[in-house]
């Protein structure tokens, strides 16, 4: 049976501007600690407005994102602004389709960056951490590196890594291998498998199919703003239970 | 000191400063319906594939885009009568070095524009049997006149700001007016202070229109 | 052309117009310096919420884009002494005036550099719990510089020439010099030729460098 929610959202209700354009209209959404959630979706659909949402990145219109119980996001009253836990944000770590390193900083400075200025750690101790979280991951050699000298594949590994440093509770990858060639993609996903085995929970927006079926333990469909369907992926591929949803496996398996 | 600002002073030989914006104005278009003009065909010989065009073209533009246009103006008034025996009138050399160096400003940024022009077009062109002149008179300069039109606009915008430069040898423009009036009226902060805001008055709606043509461009040329 | 050309007798003026070189070279250095920190507090207050600041740092920046340069400075010259009630000296002026301008120029080249920082890098800090003060001077700061250096690089050669519009108020710079030798020898073709080719020689390479700038830069950013 699974254990109390770890996350949870409730009422999710977006728009841009100002009502214009309808982003989410009353999201619910569930995820345990031991789950590793992939949402899959056509574009547009909202996929990653909800991860920026659960990230503090852009404000909600109504409703509520709970971690561990305890209220995260709230939305404000009327035309006051939501209300962020600054403390748990800090514990969810995000990272982006485009790699976002910062190209000044060498991979070691991208890596202590936050920890140093932000969180009061001493630099020799961050500089530590950070080479062992590189040497666990095999970018060891890339240390002093900057990132226009990285591939594709070795810049999303050490945004991973720069995330990573923060020790999030749970860590959220928004297309984080869209953007790459098909022979690095395997490098970044290999990565997510070894956090998903040592137990990290995770959200993963993404288009990879294969991902979805052999790693997530759920998939949820994300059209029209609302989670239309979710379940296990055995389950959930072989049985669709809408017919949307199985239009869109079927397209995209297609694709593939 | 004692300085009482009173504006009757200006106002009340504001016609004179008319006729010295009439200059100004006059300066401006005919400068800039050269620069327009040849700036273009500049623009044209320095994609040239004679070397010895290209460089010519080149160093027209190098020089009147690396020199104060201070000495340009200068060197006109003064040298040109030497050199070459002619005898114009001020007015007609300052327009001509003023003309001079918006062409090659201009032509700077055709060639910046022509160069955008996706390979792709040109290939289509050729693909469609166009000729030299019908390629560059039906797809060159559309497309380089459309990219180039910010830039244009913002070099109008300078060169009618430089034309001010002319006062200096003796032109009765603006700004020569506005320094006669200075001097006579001894009110140098409200003569200067209105003339200044003539030119704005004049530069900055033209320069809100280069906002506009950039933002259409972004949106147009999306393909 | 009856003009007889002769070059001997500048060599008994170089080292005058070597001085006048020293000047304005002085002058734009001191004024790139003052101007680009000035300019970019001002693409700071820019990017402000107030909208008074906001308000303040946009009028300043159009009023000294949409007048000439050479009735900004009259006006600093003329009657900035007057409205402060101090005596300002030829140098400080030209530092005020230049300056002024300076700041204005690049603050719109701080304000694109900032711009090109893309909205992910916003996001990844936030995403880092990354401290504000932290994110501007580490992350935004940094970046905004080596973005901007290109294009000020070419903002200084606009300074360099504009520089030249100190001699229209008695200071003596290159051009003022140059103009007082050609005026007392008679000569103005040869000695106003050299002054010109001193400009291009130091302006030329410099626009040159601002491509290679660029390019370097541009590589070592954009991943």
């Amino acid at each position: 049976m699974r254990d109390q929610s770890f996350v949870r959202i409730n009422g999710l209700h977006k728009s841009f501007g100002q009502g214009a354009v309808q982003v989410f209209t009353g999201l619910d959404l569930e995820m345990s600690r031991q789950d590793r959630l992939v949402v899959i979706g056509p574009s547009g659909g909202g996929k990653s407005t909800l991860l920026r949402c659960i990230m503090g990145l852009d404000p909600i219109d109504a409703g509520e994102i709970r971690i561990d119980g305890k209220p995260y996001v709230s939305a404000g009253e009327g035309s006051q602004k939501n209300r962020i836990d600054r403390a748990i944000q800090r514990q969810v770590g995000m990272v982006f389709q485009h790699y976002t390193l910062f190209p000044h900083l060498s991979v070691i400075g991208n890596l202590i960056l936050a920890p140093v200025t932000s969180r009061g750690e001493a630099k020799a101790g961050a500089t530590q951490r950070a080479t062992a979280l590189l040497e666990r991951f095999g970018l060891a050699d890339k240390a002093r590196s900057y990132p226009a000298q990285l591939s594709g594949g070795q810049k999303q590994r050490v945004a991973i890594a720069r995330a990573l440093m923060l020790e999030p509770r749970l860590m959220m990858f928004d297309e984080v291998t869209s953007a790459l060639d098909p022979e690095l993609v395997v490098e970044v996903e290999h990565m997510m498998v070894e956090l998903a085995e040592q137990g990290m929970p995770m959200i993963v927006v993404t288009h990879d199919m294969w991902f979805a079926k052999n790693i997530a333990t759920r998939v949820a469909f994300c059209a029209g703003g609302v989670i239309l369907e979710q379940g296990e992926p055995a389950e959930f591929f072989s049985n669709p239970k809408l017919s949307r949803t199985r239009d869109f496996i079927v397209n995209v398996l297609r694709a593939a | 000191m004692d300085y009482h600002l009173n504006f009757f002073f200006v106002l009340r030989d504001f016609d004179k400063l008319l006729d010295g914006l009439v200059v100004t104005l006059k300066l401006t278009v005919l400068a800039n319906a050269m620069g327009l003009s040849l700036g273009f065909g500049v623009a044209l010989l320095l994609g040239s594939p004679v070397r010895v065009v290209r460089w010519t073209a080149t160093a027209f533009v190098e020089f009147f885009r690396c020199t104060p246009a201070l000495i340009q103006i200068v060197w006109f008034f003064y040298c040109v009568p030497i050199l070459f025996d002619v005898f114009l009138d001020a007015e007609t050399m300052g327009l001509l070095a003023l003309g001079l160096n918006l062409t090659a400003f201009n032509a700077e940024a055709y060639r910046a524009a022509i160069q955008a022009i996706p390979r792709a077009h040109l290939d289509a062109s050729i693909a469609l049997g166009l000729g030299w002149r019908a390629r560059i008179l039906h797809v060159v300069f559309p497309q380089a006149l459309r990219m180039a039109v910010p830039v244009l606009i913002t070099n109008a915008i300078g060169c009618f700001q430089q034309s001010a430069l002319v006062a200096l040898v003796a032109v009765s423009d603006l700004m020569y007016q506005a320094k006669t009036l200075s001097t006579q009226t001894y009110r140098p902060i409200e003569t200067f202070t209105v003339v200044a805001l003539i030119y704005l008055a004049i530069s900055f709606p033209i320069s809100q229109l280069v906002t506009y043509f950039e933002r259409r461009n972004i949106r147009q040329m999306g393909g | 052309m009856t003009y007889h050309f002769s070059f001997g007798f500048m060599l008994d003026y170089w080292s005058a117009l070597l001085i006048g070189l020293t000047t304005t070279l002085e002058l734009t250095l001191i004024c790139v310096v003052l101007g680009a920190l000035l300019g970019f507090v001002v693409s700071l207050m820019r990017t402000s919420e107030s909208r008074l600041i906001y308000a303040i740092g946009s009028v300043y920046v159009e009023l000294f884009r949409g007048t000439p340069v050479l009735i900004q400075i009259f006006w600093i010259f003329f009657c900035l002494p007057i409205v402060l009630h101090v005596e300002i000296g030829n140098l400080s002026s030209a530092i005020i005036a230049l300056s002024l301008y300076m700041a204005a120029i690049s603050s719109e080249t701080f304000r694109a550099a900032m711009k090109a920082i893309s909205r992910e890098q916003h996001d990844a800090c936030v995403a880092l719990g990354l401290a504000p003060l932290a994110k501007i001077t580490r992350v935004i700061f940094p970046q905004t510089i080596l973005r901007a250096i290109p294009t000020l690089l070419s903002n200084t050669v606009s300074l360099f020439k504009e520089s030249s519009l100190v001699s229209a108020v008695g200071m003596s710079d290159l051009l003022y010099v140059g103009q007082n030798i050609a005026t007392r020898t008679f000569h103005p073709v040869e000695i106003l030729t050299t002054v010109a080719f001193i400009y291009f020689a130091i302006a030329f390479p410099l626009t040159r460098a601002v491509t290679v700038v660029e390019q370097r830069l541009l590589r070592k950013i954009d991943a």
